[in-house]
């Protein structure tokens, strides 16, 4: 887990001293890091903006469980609501942003169809594909032509929305995850 | 002229989200922050040891799954209905043992007034449910002994997690009918349900069962209330929570009924003729 966390260090550094110069533009593409908001304890990903609202993210993120790591792979596609907001020279915000996406994961322990020890493929439900809704704010740094974006967002998965779905009262204090992210545009 | 639109719309949502400032939680397969429980029925035992009563008054659930609403409206029932001692889950508290469905449950079930205990159902054991019960609960065969009473709480979903732990449970039992007038034995699957047991399982279990002059086993698993009254002991299934549905048994060294209760109306559990 250390060297994770120097190698993720390493990569915000060198990412602030390459000097990205790019605008915000259409077909853009963005390294961006994140944790939490059930994309992985720590998470990469490749952002791909076929316009400058929409962002398609792939990415793989990573979770440590009672001595085992998880793996997952992250498929977001999400749209910004609002062009971002120039703040001053430095700083643009991008009020919200809505998306969606799938999380698989293909450790063991998970499956599409239920293990051969059942008596049926469909004995349980899958447990290795979650779906998301994501809704996040950005932040726009950009200081001697290097551009790095600080990224809020939260979660929700299908899990709790088909229990909201099937239970008309009750609510959960886990109902969502937050995350941040930065992003590095390429 | 100022217009409420969407956009509007999408402000006040995100605002109304950052106010219930949501945790961080890192994974939907899994999380650290729902491990904020830990050895659940070894403290609650404890707990129950310390009442040390000549009877005892036991609510016992099952099945709540995902639905919560049914699930804490048992819970409030529980709570408002006098006397009970303590109260038992008999597990399948989630759907796939996702650790966010371990938290929406513990959310509810820590709401109970009274010492619980839970016991893992096959829903419960899937993926990273036995871990996660084991670090939640702990151990997922546990035995509590009350001086004249003995509870045992046993893993029986043998397709999720393997056969049943037999040398375990003889050796529990084994402690002799001179140290406990009672035993009641609290597992998931019904002992004769033939997807997860072989006749050879079963016959083992009732072995046990008979050998060791066990009153009554406890099971959850088909979701509907049912007694059987053997010629030496009883096997109660216990409904699902659906309609505040709990059963209620009041067990002494002299004693033992079986109630079935439904929204705060409790009747005496009719017994069934055990098939030939």
């Amino acid at each position: 887990m250390p060297k994770l966390k120097l190698l993720l260090l390493k990569f915000y550094l060198l990412s602030m001293f390459c000097g990205f110069s790019a605008t915000a533009q259409k077909n853009e593409f963005q390294a961006k890091l994140s944790t939490g908001g059930y994309l992985g304890e720590y998470a990469a990903a490749v952002n791909f903006l076929p316009t400058q609202r929409w962002r398609l993210m792939l990415g793989y993120g990573q979770t440590e469980a009672l001595g085992e790591k998880i793996h997952q792979f992250n498929a977001i596609g999400d749209y910004s609501w609002f062009r971002a907001k120039r703040i001053n020279k430095h700083f643009a915000w991008t009020p919200i942003t809505t998306g969606m996406g799938l999380v698989y994961s293909p450790n063991d322990e998970f499956f599409i169809q239920s293990p051969d020890r059942y008596p049926e493929k469909s004995y349980y439900q899958q447990t290795a594909v979650h779906a998301l809704l994501l809704m996040g704010s950005q932040l726009r740094s950009k200081f001697n032509n290097v551009r790095v974006y600080a990224e809020y967002f939260i979660a929700v998965t299908d899990t709790y929305l088909i229990a909201q779905f099937n239970n008309e009262k009750w609510h959960s204090r886990y109902c969502c995850s937050s995350g941040i992210s930065l992003i590095f545009p390429f | 002229m100022w217009k409420f639109g969407f956009k509007h719309l999408l402000i006040i949502s995100w605002m109304a989200v950052l106010c219930a400032c949501p945790p961080k939680i890192d994974s939907p397969y899994f999380d650290k922050s729902h491990l904020s429980v830990a050895n659940w029925n070894i403290i609650n035992a404890q707990a129950i040891a310390k009442l040390n009563k000549p009877s005892y008054r036991i609510a016992v659930i099952a099945d709540s799954h995902a639905n919560y609403q049914p699930l804490l409206d048992a819970v409030m029932s529980i709570n408002a209905t006098p006397d009970i001692d303590f109260v038992v889950h008999l597990g399948d508290f989630t759907e796939k043992s996702l650790p966010m469905e371990f938290s929406y449950f513990m959310e509810i079930y820590g709401q109970l007034k009274i010492p619980s205990l839970v016991v893992i159902g096959n829903h419960d054991a899937i993926d990273f449910g036995p871990k996660m019960f084991e670090q939640m609960f702990g151990p997922r065969n546990f035995a509590v002994d009350l001086s004249w009473l003995q509870l045992i709480l046993l893993d029986a979903n043998t397709l999720e997690t393997g056969p049943i732990d037999y040398p375990w449970l003889e050796q529990q039992l084994a402690q002799g009918p001179e140290k406990y007038n009672r035993r009641l034995i609290f597992r998931h699957t019904n002992y004769d349900n033939h997807i997860h047991h072989t006749q050879e399982d079963s016959d083992k279990f009732l072995e046990l069962v008979e050998k060791y002059q066990v009153d009554m086993v406890l099971n959850g698993h088909r979701h509907t209330a049912g007694t059987i009254h053997y010629p030496r002991w009883i096997s109660h299934q216990v409904s699902r929570v659906e309609g505040e549905a709990f059963s209620l048994i009041e067990v002494s060294e002299k004693d033992l009924v079986i109630l079935n209760c439904k929204k705060g109306v409790c009747a005496n559990a009719e017994a069934q003729t055990p098939a030939s």
